[in-house]
C-alpha cells in the first residue's frame, strides 16, 4: 500500500523556529505557545524557561524604570488584538531586558517595534496571537547619543519610514506563516481523519485480500471458459463495459473478442432488431437484482447468416453478497432451433396427410356422384349439344378435381408408386432435356452429375415430378433470368451429420441439389414452403401443392429434403436418397432367388385374416395354390372332405377352438402322411424336437418371410418326396 | 340382364351406382354395409357384387374373405377411394383375394359398365 501523500508534511514547528524573524507565539490567555530561535537569542532566554509561561512574568517591567510604559503598551496592543481578532501594529516601545542570571541578572536597555498579529480557526475564534518584533534598540541609542544628529536622524527617519515598509511586508510574512498555522492548525484535525482513513484502508486491506481470492477463482473460471464451446462473458453491472468474454466469441459471432471488448455496444447491435426489446428487457432484470436471467434471440453474424442463442446471466456477488458484476452463458442452439422447426414441420405434414387421406374418401365418393350422375344426365338430355357441351365442362372439372386429390394423396403418402433400384443420372438428365425445352433460355442451366453414384431405390416419374417441379419453382425465383444449377453427388452420412436433418439416416447416399439464384426466401416463408396449399405465388398461379408433393415422394423414397435460403441469395434444395447398399440387390432378383412351387396345393390355416391374406400372397407369387383359412375348424372340415387334395398343411399355433397341434393332430389321424409347418412366435415353448414327436415336419417362426416360409414349404416337400 | 349387388356406405354414390347400372338394363340390389350384403347374397346369389373397401360395419376386405369362405360364385369387383390406408395397396389385397376387377374412385360410367361386362363375360369363358 502506497504511502498517503497527506502523511508526508513538513515539520512545521522545525521550520518556525527556525525562522529568521523574532517571533512569539501566544495563547488567547497570553501564555507563550513557542518562540523562535531569533527571539530568544535576542532576548536572552532559552525556550524550555519561557514555554507555557505567561508573557509578562517572562518579561516585566524593568523596576529600576519608575516610567516604563512597555508592558501597559504590549498588553493593551494584545488586547485590542483579541477583541479586534486584527493584526496591531506599536511604535517602537522602551522595554528592558533581564540578563540572565548567569550574567548577573540585571536590566539591559532595549528598543522593540513590536506587530501583533491573530490566528484564527477554521470558524473565525482566535486561536494564536503572534507577537513579531524588531530590535530597533541600536537606532535609539543612536538618536539619544545625537551623534551626527541629522544625517542619523535622517537615516533614523528613512529607516523609520523603511521600517514601517520593512514591517509591512514582515506583516505579510507573517500572514504567510499564519496560513501555514492554520495549516498546521487544519493539519492536526486531518490526523484524525487520517487515523479514521488508516483504518479504513486496513479494512480495505481485508476485502482486496479476498478479491485476491476471487481473481485466482476467475482465473480457473477463464481456463475453463477459455475452453468451451459456449461463450462465457462478464461484465461491469451495468453492462456497459466487457470484463471477459471467451474466445467462442469469435466462432459464434463471427467477430473478434477483441473488438468486442472495444465496443461492448456490438453484442446488442448483433441482435435482430425484432428481438433487442426482449432481451434488453430480460437483461434489465439482472441490474433489477434477479439471481437468473435468460432469453432465445437471434444474432446476424457479419457474412449475414443467423444465428441462434440461449443465453442465461446472474450475478457475481463479492465476499460481502454485493454484485459486482454481471455474467453468463451464451450457447448457440442453431442446431437445435432448425431441428425443432423440422420435426414441427414434419409434425404437421403428417397431420395435414391423415386429414388429407380422411378426406380424400369422401371427396372421392363425392365426386363419384357429380361425374356418375352428369353421365346420366347425358343419357337424358339426348341431343341438346348445348346441354351436352355444358355437362361435359362438369366433367372436365371434375377430372381436375381428380388429379388435385392425387396430388394430396402423394404428398400424404397415401399414394404409392412401384420403386426399383436405378441410377438417377440417365433421370436428371432426361429431366433436364424437358427443363430446357420449358423453361425461358435466359434461364441458364449448369448440371453437374457424378458419373459414379450408386443406383438408388425410386420411381422415375416421381423423381421426374421432384426436378421439374423444384426447376420451376427455381425458375419463378429467378423471374426468368439467372442460372439454374442441377448437381448430383455421392454422399457418405454419418450418424452426426444424419442429426441435423430430420428423417436422414446414416449411410451412404446420393444426393440430388438444386440450386437458383433468384430472390431467396426468408426465414418465415422457409418454415411453411413444404405445407400443402402454401404458396408465394398469386391467385391462379399455383395450388401449392408443388413442394408438398416434393417432399411426399421423398419421404415415400426413404430420404430427406432440406433448403438453404438467404433473401437476395438465391435457395438451394438438398434432397437425400439412400444408395443401394449392392448393385446386385434389386428387389426383383431377391424375388427370382425365393424357392418356387410347381402348383402345389397349401392349406393355410391362420386366424389373423391379415396374416392369411399376406402369406397367400406370398405363396401364390411363388407358384403355389393356396387354400386359406382363418378358422382352424373349418380348415379341418376343408381337410376332411378332400383329404387328397392338398399337398402341405401350414397352421398358426395359437387360435382359438382349434389350435395349431391340436389341428395337426386331427389332421395325422385323417391321413399320416400329410405335411404339415407349425407357425409360432419365438419365445414359446415348442421346439423342433417337440414339434418332430407330434409328427409335424417343421417349426416356422413367425413372422415368416417369403423366403423362411418359401425354403421351408422347399426342404418339407423334397423331404416328403425322398420319404 | 344379371344380377348385381352394390354395396356401399355413401348412399348418394350406391343410388347413382344404382340407376347408372339399372339403365344398363341390370337387376341391381343394394346394401350399405358388408353385413346387409352377405345376408341378401345368401338368400338370392347374385352374379356380380360390386364392393366398397372402406366402410364401418364390416370392411369390404372381411366381406369379400367371407363371399370366398362361402365358396360363393358372386363376381366380385372392389372399388376404392382412399381412407385410412393407401387404396391401390387395398385394391391390390382385394384382388388378390378374389375380386375380378378394381376400381379407383372417382370412376366414368364407361368404366363401371366395362369393369360389370368384362367379369361376367368371364364367368361364362
Amino acid at each position: 500500500m502506497p504511502i498517503s501523500p497527506a502523511l508526508a508534511t513538513p515539520d512545521f514547528q522545525a521550520l518556525f523556529e527556525s525562522a529568521p524573524g523574532l517571533y512569539l507565539v501566544l495563547g488567547p490567555d497570553l501564555r507563550i505557545v513557542a518562540v523562535s530561535d531569533a527571539y530568544l537569542r535576542a532576548t536572552m532566554t532559552e525556550r524550555a524557561q519561557i514555554v507555557g509561561r505567561g508573557l509578562f512574568e517572562v518579561f516585566p517591567d524593568n523596576p529600576a524604570d519608575p516610567i516604563a510604559t512597555g508592558v501597559d503598551n504590549l498588553r493593551a496592543s494584545l488586547q485590542r488584538v483579541l477583541d479586534g481578532k486584527v493584526a496591531d501594529a506599536m511604535a517602537v516601545q522602551k522595554y528592558d531586558i533581564q540578563r540572565p542570571a548567569a550574567e548577573g541578572g540585571g536590566f539591559e536597555e532595549r528598543y522593540w517595534s513590536p506587530m501583533n498579529s491573530p490566528v484564527l480557526d477554521a470558524g473565525g475564534a482566535l486561536v494564536y496571537i503572534i507577537h513579531r518584533v524588531e530590535d530597533v534598540t541600536e537606532f535609539v541609542r543612536l538618536k539619544e547619543l545625537g551623534l551626527e544628529q541629522d544625517k542619523r536622524t535622517e537615516e533614523l527617519r528613512r529607516r523609520t519610514d523603511n521600517m514601517a515598509l520593512e514591517v509591512l511586508q514582515r506583516a505579510q510574512q507573517i500572514q504567510g506563516m499564519n496560513r501555514q498555522l492554520l495549516e498546521a492548525n487544519a493539519e492536526l484535525a486531518r490526523k484524525d481523519e487520517e487515523r479514521a482513513r488508516l483504518s479504513e484502508q486496513l479494512r480495505e486491506l481485508e476485502r482486496t485480500r479476498a478479491e485476491s481470492a476471487l481473481r485466482q477463482s476467475e482465473e480457473k473460471f477463464r481456463q475453463l471458459a477459455d475452453n468451451i464451446p459456449e461463450v462465457f462473458w462478464m461484465t461491469t453491472c451495468d453492462m456497459s463495459e466487457v470484463v471477459y468474454v471467451s474466445p467462442a466469441y469469435k466462432d459464434i459471432w463471427g467477430r473478434s473478442v477483441e473488438s468486442l471488448y472495444a465496443h461492448p455496444q456490438e453484442w446488442m447491435d448483433a441482435v435482430l432488431p425484432e428481438d433487442r426489446a426482449m432481451v434488453t428487457e430480460s437483461f434489465a432484470k439482472l441490474a433489477r437484482g434477479e439471481s437468473q436471467v435468460g432469453a432465445e434471440y437471434r444474432i446476424r453474424r457479419p457474412d449475414g447468416s443467423i444465428r441462434w442463442l440461449s443465453d442465461r446471466g446472474f450475478p457475481v456477488r463479492d465476499a460481502n453478497g454485493k454484485p459486482y458484476r454481471s455474467a453468463g452463458i451464451a450457447q448457440d442452439i442453431t442446431e437445435r432451433k432448425r431441428l425443432e422447426e423440422n420435426l414441427r414441420r414434419s409434425q404437421k405434414m403428417e397431420a395435414v396427410g391423415q386429414l388429407a387421406g380422411g378426406i380424400a374418401h369422401d371427396f372421392n365418393n363425392i365426386l363419384g356422384c357429380i361425374i356418375g350422375y352428369t353421365e346420366l344426365v347425358e343419357l337424358d338430355v339426348g341431343a341438346n349439344e348445348s346441354a351436352l357441351a355444358h355437362l361435359d365442362e362438369v366433367l372436365k372439372a371434375s377430372q381436375r378435381a381428380k388429379e388435385l386429390i392425387l396430388q394430396i394423396l402423394t404428398f400424404s403418402r397415401h399414394q404409392e408408386q412401384g420403386r426399383k433400384a436405378m441410377h438417377l443420372q440417365s433421370v436428371v438428365v432426361e429431366a433436364l432435356k424437358l427443363l430446357r425445352a420449358s423453361l425461358p433460355s435466359t434461364v441458364d442451366i449448369r448440371a453437374d452429375i457424378a458419373a459414379d453414384a450408386p443406383s438408388v431405390l425410386a420411381n422415375d416419374t416421381q423423381l421426374q415430378q421432384v426436378l421439374m417441379n423444384l426447376a420451376t419453382n427455381a425458375a419463378h425465383a429467378m423471374d426468368g433470368r439467372g442460372e439454374l444449377k442441377v448437381r448430383l453427388t455421392t454422399l457418405d452420412v454419418d450418424a452426426e451429420y444424419a442429426r441435423t436433418q430430420v428423417d436422414l439416416r446414416a449411410g451412404r447416399h446420393v444426393v440430388l441439389s438444386v440450386s437458383d439464384t433468384g430472390c431467396g426466401m426468408d426465414r418465415e416463408t422457409q418454415q411453411h414452403i413444404f405445407e400443402p396449399f402454401f404458396t408465394t405465388k398469386g391467385p391462379g398461379e399455383g395450388t401449392g401443392l408443388g413442394l408438398a408433393m416434393v417432399h411426399g415422394i421423398v419421404k415415400s423414397h426413404e430420404g430427406a429434403i432440406s433448403v438453404y435460403s438467404e433473401p437476395g441469395q438465391g435457395t438451394t434444395f438438398q434432397i437425400y436418397f439412400p444408395a443401394v447398399a449392392s448393385e446386385k440387390r434389386g428387389d426383383e432378383r431377391l424375388d427370382d432367388a425365393l424357392p418356387r412351387g410347381n402348383g402345389e396345393r397349401i392349406l393355410l390355416v391362420d386366424d389373423e385374416p391379415a396374416l392369411a391374406a399376406v402369406g397367400r400372397l406370398m405363396l401364390e407369387r411363388a407358384g403355389y395354390v393356396v387354400f386359406a383359412h382363418t378358422r382352424s375348424v373349418d380348415a379341418l372340415e376343408a381337410f376332411r372332405a378332400r383329404p387328397d387334395e392338398f399337398d402341405l398343411v401350414v397352421t398358426d399355433l395359437t387360435m382359438p377352438e382349434l389350435n395349431g397341434v391340436d389341428l395337426a393332430r386331427e389332421i395325422l389321424q385323417v391321413r399320416a402322411s400329410t405335411p404339415i409347418i407349425l407357425a409360432t412366435g419365438f419365445g414359446g415353448a415348442m421346439t423342433q424336437a417337440k414339434v418332430q414327436a407330434l409328427g409335424i415336419r417343421e417349426l416356422l417362426f413367425k413372422p415368416a418371410t417369403a423366403r423362411s416360409l418359401t425354403e421351408s414349404i422347399q426342404r418339407v416337400l423334397s423331404g416328403s418326396r425322398v420319404a | 340382364m344379371s344380377r348385381i349387388l352394390v354395396v356401399d356406405d355413401d348412399d348418394a354414390f350406391r343410388a347413382m351406382l344404382r340407376e347408372t347400372l339399372e339403365r344398363a338394363g341390370h337387376e341391381v340390389h343394394d346394401a350399405p354395409n358388408g353385413a346387409i350384403a352377405l345376408e341378401i347374397d345368401q338368400r338370392t346369389p347374385c352374379d356380380v357384387v360390386v364392393i366398397d373397401l372402406v366402410m364401418p360395419e364390416k370392411e369390404g376386405l372381411e366381406t369379400i374373405l367371407e363371399l370366398r369362405r362361402r365358396r360363393s360364385r358372386t363376381k366380385i369387383i372392389a372399388m376404392s377411394g382412399g381412407g385410412s390406408g393407401n387404396p391401390q395397396s387395398n385394391l391390390a389385397i382385394a384382388a388378390r383375394l378374389g375380386a375380378r376387377r378394381t376400381l379407383t374412385k372417382p370412376f366414368s360410367r364407361g368404366e363401371l359398365l366395362l369393369a360389370v361386362d368384362h367379369v361376367l363375360v368371364d364367368a361364362t369363358s
